[in-house]
């Protein structure tokens, strides 16, 4: 367990700079990044892992200056999305590669290698090539790469954007209860507000290079701080008597009380969830119910607003 | 303290480094540079406006001039205008022979010059066409070696262009000549034209196909340096015209650099296993197939010949020239036994060989991400071979007691660019990710080196250290120069032999050469090379 400080860290590319960044990772934590694609949170995770030099600010570990230190000697992991495996060795010799780098007997090795097969039951892929594998089980086998090394912090970054939805689940669950069995922190990259609030202690909103946000991911949905925070994790943004109000899909409602008027333009009842989208001016607002609500599609209707946080 | 152990590790890895790209461009200093600056001091660089108040010398540089450029753009054209098409209809269609075709098209570029020129004249006797010989010839013969080396460049950069853009572009109702220009012309033409000044540059610096066939008219600066340094001892003006081919040279090779440092298609000579815009049957379409047929048959052509004069050269079918090649009657017509000649020939190509390859990969060890030092090391493409033995000859021939040492320091520069180019293009395409992965495992900077990236490139290895013997194998024009008869090569006896009007010894000796070529060849380019690669 440690202690991950990024102290005014920042990067500059040319007219766009990524900060100045400033997050505090208790031991025992983790933290998800979450941003759209481009607003620098992988550039994020390349200056925690060492791959980019900040132009800005320091990195402490459990408060030593790691800023400046070579890639192999900060005691870190990462997961890479295209899982990153050495195509000309086996699963056994990629996860190896690592452990033959520690300063331990063969029989700790050897232990180290079985346990860690068995927790991401790879046990039968240990001969076969990554050539030879699905995505999730390269993942799994990336996974147990990193993780065999104990590092302080494991950054993963965006690791199950290319397995299919069923394999992605079960991925985030076995990552999670990594966290639990095996104290391992994470600093967790994504642009699926639903995995990185599953993933994280704490969450990073980041765009554009800026930081919008850094509170718990309960906070983050109950208490967004700018428009855009709200928009990306999901909610409504609508203006209210010249207010920005952020409003949860499910705490709107078609009622001839409603206030806002507007055009249902589709929607869809699905198991138990009636989800529509309703044009209102020139902006597409989300509306859930757990009635079906189709009767109403290519309608005009009148939404009220049963609960709302006003933004600042 | 953390931070001091990093910054002692780090100096000590720069001082190391240094000392890496010191010891990589020892070579080059003393195989290049020095050299080189040896003999513009030797002929006193104002000599060099002397050598134009000669009347007949100002002649024969302007004639040489203008016959290397007209062979080298007339090559360079013609291969254009046979191997981009041809190039397209490969990378674009799927046929039966294709693998065949494409390893043809190899061994026909780097086949050994005096071979391909051995072949074709004598493909000509066979037809009783006695017109040959001239500029037609020339171009014929260097086309025959470039055609196939721009077909190589324009297949695989059509091998790289994503179906998915071909079949959007007809799902829009896209034309072929729209689909040409707007998808496979971007794709393709980056990499033809690589292909095309690389063809100039090989027909400018032509040496053996005009000495062999093309007559005193059609004789080049390459051959006139060696005619004014051998024939007439004439040092200062070799040095001269040696050094104006310099900087002629300078501009294409710039360019060669530039283009092929930003190409992303050349990466290796490797191609696609999996075929992206496959199953089209390029027999419904002619055009394709006359085009495909005729460019087989045309760069069959040497193979051929020189097969049929081995095995039926005295009329029927012979072994006996074999046997007359390793008997005294060789000794004494060339002044050793021909098996010392190929104890010669394989003994220069393997040390050529390790010296490239080793080059090759200290470069890249200590130097990956130093463009200058990448670019002294393609120098040697504006340095011809026979300006390379030249200097190096000058140089070294007080230094080295037996003249061998030099003929291996120019065949191993001859080869060292493309295999240079070669290696270093492939290992660029290994993954940044690998490395950071390794790195982040704790592995140390030698072992993502020599245990990651070397064996993820392997099969490039292999094929550039085949490619670079084969080079040294078949270099003619710098070991002509070089060579005394205790070290006479392969290609140097051929032209010996011919010299000498025994044609038997010399299409035996070819053979020879060509069964050698051709098995390394073919095992390097044949299907079965790619269970090599990973």
């Amino acid at each position: 367990m440690a202690k991950l400080e990024l102290i005014g860290i920042t990067k500059k590319y040319g007219n766009w700079k990524v900060g100045p960044v400033s997050v505090t990772l208790n031991e025992g934590e983790s933290l998800t990044i979450l941003g759209p694609t481009g607003s620098g949170k992988s550039t994020l995770l390349k200056i925690i892992a060492g791959i980019e030099i900040p132009d800005d600010g320091k990195i402490l570990v459990n408060g030593k200056d790691i800023t400046n230190l070579p890639i192999s000697e900060r005691d870190i992991g990462m997961i890479f999305q295209d899982y990153s495996l050495f195509p000309h060795l086996t699963v056994k010799e990629n996860i190896y590669f690592g452990i033959d780098n520690l300063q331990l007997s063969n029989n700790k090795k050897e232990s180290l290698f079985n346990k860690i097969i068995k927790a991401l039951h790879i046990e039968k892929l240990i001969n076969k090539y990554p050539h030879q594998l699905s995505g999730g089980e390269k993942q799994r086998v990336a996974i147990a790469r990193s993780v065999v090394m104990k590092p302080s912090f494991l950054l993963c970054d965006e690791p199950l954007s290319s397995v299919d939805s069923r394999t992605r689940e079960e991925l985030r669950s076995e990552l999670k209860s990594l966290q639990y069995t095996d104290h391992i922190q994470m600093v967790y990259v994504t642009h699926d507000h639903l995995e990185g609030m599953f993933m994280g202690d704490k969450i990073m909103i980041i765009n554009d290079g800026k930081v919008e946000q850094v509170s718990s991911s309960e906070d983050i949905y109950i208490h967004p701080k700018t428009p855009f925070v709200a928009w990306f994790v999901g909610l409504n943004v609508l203006n209210l008597d010249n207010k920005k109000i952020a409003v949860d899909p499910l705490d709107l409602e078609i009622s001839d009380e409603g206030i806002i008027e507007g055009h249902v333009i589709s929607g869809r009842y699905i198991y138990n969830t009636w989800i529509g989208y309703v044009k209102v001016g020139s902006q597409i607002i989300k509306l859930q119910s757990y009635s079906d609500q189709s009767g109403y599609i290519n309608k005009d209707v009148k939404i009220k607003i049963k609960k709302y946080i006003e933004l600042q | 303290m953390v931070r001091t152990m990093a910054i002692s590790n780090e100096l000590k890895w720069k001082l190391f480094k240094g000392l890496g790209i010191l010891a990589v461009l020892l070579p080059f200093i003393l195989f290049l540079f020095v050299p080189l600056i040896y003999s513009i001091w030797y002929i006193n660089p104002f000599y060099m406006y002397t050598f134009f108040n000669t009347q007949y010398k100002i002649k024969i540089f302007e004639f040489s001039l203008e016959n290397s450029m007209m062979q080298g753009l007339l090559s360079a054209l013609c291969s254009f205008a046979i191997g981009y098409p041809v190039g397209i209809i490969i990378g674009l269609y799927q046929f039966k022979f294709k693998n065949v075709l494409l390893t043809l098209s190899y061994i026909a570029f780097f086949m050994p010059s005096i071979l391909m020129v051995f072949a074709f004249i004598e493909f000509f006797y066979l037809l009783h066409f006695y017109n040959f010989f001239g500029l037609y010839g020339i171009i014929l013969v260097n086309t025959a070696f470039n055609a196939p080396l721009i077909a190589i460049f324009t297949s695989s950069s059509t091998d790289h262009i994503p179906v998915s853009l071909i079949y959007s572009a007809k799902l829009l109702k896209a034309n072929i000549i729209k689909i040409f220009r707007k998808i496979y012309f971007p794709y393709t033409y980056e990499s033809a034209l690589i292909g095309f000044i690389l063809a100039f540059i090989y027909s400018f610096m032509g040496f053996t196909a005009p000495l062999m066939i093309g007559g005193t008219s059609n004789y080049t600066m390459e051959i006139w340096i060696y005619i004014l340094y051998k024939s007439f001892f004439d040092v200062k003006g070799a040095v001269t015209v040696a050094l104006l081919q310099i900087l002629i040279l300078i501009i294409p090779v710039v360019i060669y650099f530039v283009l092929s440092s930003k190409s992303m298609y050349l990466s290796n000579l490797s191609r696609k296993k999996e075929k992206l815009y496959s199953k089209r049957d390029y027999k419904k379409s002619l055009g394709a197939y006359v085009l495909v047929s005729l460019y087989t048959l045309f760069i069959s052509i040497p193979f051929f010949t020189i097969l049929y004069y081995t095995l039926f050269g005295s009329g029927k079918l012979s072994f006996s020239p074999f046997l007359t090649l390793f008997s005294n009657i060789t000794t004494y017509k060339i002044g050793i036994p021909y098996i010392n000649v190929i104890i010669n020939s394989l003994f220069f190509s393997s040390i050529a060989m390790f010296l490239s390859i080793g080059i090759s990969l200290i470069v890249l060890y200590f130097a990956e991400e130093l463009t200058w030092i990448k670019i002294s090391i393609v120098l040697p493409l504006i340095v011809s071979p026979i300006v390379l033995a030249l200097v190096n000859y000058m140089f070294y021939i007080n230094i080295f007691t037996n003249v061998w040492p030099i003929i291996v320091i120019a065949q191993t520069m001859v080869s060292l660019p493309i295999v240079s180019r070669l290696i270093d293009n492939s290992i660029k395409m290994v993954p940044k990710n690998l490395e950071y992965s390794a790195m982040l495992l704790h592995t140390r900077r030698s072992d993502i080196f020599f245990k990651i990236k070397l064996p993820i490139i392997k099969y490039t290895l292999i094929l550039s250290s085949m490619l670079s013997f084969v080079m040294a194998l078949g270099e003619f024009g710098a070991t002509f120069f070089i060579f005394t008869p205790l070290f006479t090569t392969i290609p140097v006896s051929i032209y010996e032999f011919q010299s000498l009007r025994d044609f038997t010894l010399a299409y035996s000796s070819a053979s020879i050469l060509f069964v050698i070529t051709f098995v390394i060849l073919y095992i390097v380019f044949s299907k079965e090379a790619y269970k090599w690669q990973s």
